[in-house]
């Protein structure tokens, strides 16, 4: 599992590959820690290479998404591919924050 | 690798190919790689190799959590008969049962949601089959479900 971090003004875009389970949450949520050092109203993650997202996973997004609401903003997801949309849907997570099929979608909508 | 299919104190009456693991989560790899290999030769679509993979990731991570006295190993089958797709789940842990868990709301806003009981609310939701039995010193736990669309045609 990789991270990516990508900065632009007002807005940080955190990108996943590959898996995001019980082995690779932690390592997830320690490359975001100091990030999250900073308040973040606006976050997007983008999971175009997020091939699988287990309860674990949804631990960590859960965090983002408490983070981002506590600083007054929200959550925004993106390119979730059909399984993991699944589990994000089974998990009552899409009242919780925005979903967008692809970056443009996304893009627009955070600077709607 | 999946071992040769022996009689074992987990499961005297095994048939197919199982897997013996130590009870770590660094065992999720070949928990998954298994699931993975095994589904394939059997039909199993994305879909149902997706739900088989987070249950089996969800009891992995019961036992490692909360197994006591400690498990040591796991044995894991998945098995597919009359298009329908059955895992049997032991480890060697103290009695544990994950399938009185109390279940997730998933209802509630995000200041009030926690991560708890997810993942037995995904086995719930995914799966037909999901019980519990303490047979001697290990935990079993069977789940299942019909295969869903599948690109194998049926034999015939």
């Amino acid at each position: 599992m990789e991270v990516t971090l990508e900065y632009l003004p007002d807005l940080l875009i955190v990108g996943i590959i590959g898996r995001l389970d019980t082995g690779s949450a932690p390592a997830f949520d320690n490359e975001l820690a100091p990030v999250l050092a900073d308040p973040r109203p606006r976050i997007l993650l983008d999971l175009t290479a997020n091939t699988y997202v287990s309860s674990a996973g949804l631990r960590s997004i859960l965090q983002l998404v408490k983070h981002t609401a506590a600083h007054g903003g929200r959550l925004g997801v993106f390119a979730a591919q059909p399984q993991v949309m699944e589990v994000i849907e089974i998990s009552g997570f899409p009242s919780l924050l925005d979903l967008y099929d692809d970056r443009a979608a996304a893009l627009a909508g955070e600077t709607a | 690798m999946p071992s040769p299919s022996a009689p074992s104190p987990f499961n005297p009456s095994v048939k197919t190919p199982a897997l013996r693991i130590p009870a770590r989560i660094e065992s999720l790899r070949s928990l998954s790689q298994y699931i993975e290999s095994i589904g394939e030769e059997n039909g199993l679509s994305g879909a149902d190799i997706m739900a088989f993979n987070l249950a089996a990731e969800e009891l992995l991570a019961n036992t490692v959590r909360h197994g006591s006295p400690p498990a040591t190993a796991i044995e894991f089958s998945l098995t597919v008969h009359n298009r329908f797709a059955t895992a049997t789940y032991a480890d060697d842990a103290g009695p544990f049962d994950p399938t009185v868990a109390p279940e997730a709301d998933t209802s509630l806003p995000q200041e009030r949601r926690s991560i708890g009981g997810l993942g037995i609310h995904f086995i719930r939701r995914t799966m037909q089959v999901f019980s519990y039995r303490r047979e001697g010193e290990r935990n079993v736990i069977a789940f299942g479900r019909p295969l869903s669309h599948s690109t194998v045609p049926p034999p015939g």
